[in-house]
């Protein structure tokens, strides 16, 4: 079984995703042997209310059940989050995923680290995407900013509680960041096949570390590899592709009803 | 077959972190059977000493993997003669595939034509290193960089050269890039890169066509493989682009 930790739906405004409905996501998933996509909107980066792109995503995915567990955005810098964080915990969102590049604030903001907090008390995960785009050929109207690894690293001293995920990191290894026990790592972004995956392993422990491919931002494929070349015991590699994230999420492997899916993939 | 037409190795003058060993076993893993690899100047005016010192690096790890490590020979225009000569000699006498152009010169630039010249009359292939650079700090790093633009311009003054717009993956706007290059016939894309943003490989087969089309890595193993293997294309186009087309290049001058 693969839980896909970093996925997508909605429309990226810069650029024609392969898929924008959930239905399109499954084709690919499917492809992939991809279980599970743990998914925000992407309308909800640049929707002044990111709440209206939280009710879209829940529209888009209920019919398909297990295969989809939305996750909420939420801007902590735009009024009522308080209660649309309440409200999304009652409509059944697994976690949050911060834009903070995109909602202009930083993760060492006051009101985000009331987020943070809020969330952790209600046992959220926290998601967030180092970067959604390479900076190289980014549209000209796009000015987001990389989030740094030193800025992550503050959120992670300040909210020792919250369990945070950060997604599309690279340059990870041997820095403070990978120090701290309450921040998780995505692998789509890091390379395998020179063992620097094999390195965040030793130095984060083989439970802090989960399956993403950044889908249907980035290709689905290069990440699967990326598993297969992985030189850790067969363990360790169910752990990142589907036991940390069901932890994470508070997800009970029996109660997941995914049939056949379970073992098409064979490292 | 997969022919990945644009890697590196480690030089003297610049490490790319990787060491051959590894990126062998690391191809032998993601079944690559060939490395076209290069050691170029990512940034200064190399001398000629200091090109050959390059290519002589690049010549020992031919040897030490025979029909797996692959060589293109890299050269600073701006020393005509000695590149000209270092060109004819390690294509002729020492079985490089090829010439790798990188950012000392845009590639529309009248001092790089003899070297073009020179690839016509041996039959030989030009990997360019190139990028439509968006953001204006990564643009200003590299100010001598080629786009497609100049591609398009180069590969209409020598519609018998055979050049290589390196990693679409690598080299910014790839949508910039691929609807300046869509009419010009003889420029080759090669699809390496970290970017591996989904559809890109099915715009370039729809704009460019499978056969100009190569596959690549420039060092993102894993990105170049499964952008590939993911993309919605017919069998027939993933051959063609994983090694079919560049062994075709590779023969041409046996032909």
């Amino acid at each position: 079984m693969i839980i896909d930790f970093n996925t997508y739906l909605g429309q990226w405004p810069f650029r024609r995703l392969c898929a924008r409905t959930a239905l399109e996501a499954l084709k690919w998933m499917d492809k992939n042997r991809i279980s599970i996509a743990v998914v925000s909107s992407l309308n909800s980066v640049l929707y002044m209310d990111p709440h209206d792109g939280n009710y879209e995503l829940l529209e888009e995915v209920e019919q398909y059940g297990e295969r989809f567990v939305p996750l909420a955005v939420v801007n902590p810098k735009y009024p009522g989050w308080e209660n649309e964080l309440e409200e999304c915990i009652s409509l059944g969102f697994r976690g949050l995923r911060l834009y903070p590049q995109y909602h202009n604030y930083l993760l060492t903001d006051e009101d985000c680290l009331r987020l943070v907090k809020k969330a952790s008390e209600k046992n959220l995960v926290v998601s967030i995407p180092v970067r959604l785009r390479d900076g190289r050929g980014r549209h000209w109207m796009d000015l987001a900013r990389d989030i740094s690894l030193d800025e992550l690293k503050q959120l992670a001293e300040k909210s020792p509680e919250t369990k945070i995920v950060v997604l599309e990191a690279r340059g990870v290894v041997d820095t403070p960041l990978i120090n701290y026990s309450n921040v998780y790592f995505e692998i789509s972004r890091m390379n395998a096949a020179f063992g620097e995956i094999d390195r965040l392993i030793e130095q984060a422990g083989d439970s802090r570390v989960v399956f993403g491919s950044g889908f249907p931002l980035k290709y689905l494929q290069s990440a699967i590899l990326k598993t297969k070349l992985i030189k850790k015991p067969r363990e360790t590699i169910e752990k990142i592709l589907w036991r940390n994230a069901c932890s994470l999420l508070g997800l009970d492997q029996k109660e997941l009803r995914l049939g056949s899916i379970e073992n098409m993939f064979l490292p | 077959m997969k022919i990945d037409c644009h890697s590196h190795i480690n030089g003297r003058f610049f490490k790319w972190g990787v060491e051959l060993k590894n990126l062998v076993e690391a191809a032998d893993k993601l079944r690559i059977d060939k490395l076209c690899c290069s050691i170029p100047f990512v940034e200064g005016m190399p001398t000629p000493s200091e090109f050959k010192t390059c290519n002589d690096e690049m010549v020992r790890a031919m040897k030490e993997y025979p029909g797996k490590i692959l060589g293109y020979c890299f050269v600073n225009p701006g020393y005509q003669q000695e590149s000209l000569e270092e060109v004819e000699k390690r294509v002729l006498e020492e079985g490089m595939i090829g010439v790798k152009l990188y950012n000392q010169y845009k590639c529309s630039d009248p001092i790089v034509f003899p070297i073009v010249k020179k690839t016509v009359e041996l039959k030989v292939p030009i990997l360019q290193h190139a990028g439509h650079l968006t953001d204006p700090a990564e643009a200003s790093r590299q100010p001598n960089i080629s786009d497609a633009r100049d591609i398009s311009y180069l590969a209409s003054l020598f519609p018998e050269a055979v050049i290589i717009e390196a990693h679409l993956g690598g080299g910014g706007d790839w949508e910039w890039a691929l609807k300046i290059l869509r009419n010009t016939r003889n420029v080759y894309v090669d699809t390496s890169g970290s970017v591996i943003d989904c559809g890109m490989i099915e715009k370039a087969v729809k704009l460019l066509g499978a056969e100009r089309l190569l596959f690549g890595t420039d060092l993102s193993m894993e990105e170049g493989v499964g952008k590939i293997l993911d993309a919605e294309i017919s069998e027939h186009d993933r051959s063609l682009i994983f090694g079919e087309n560049m062994r075709q290049i590779l023969e041409a001058r046996f032909r």
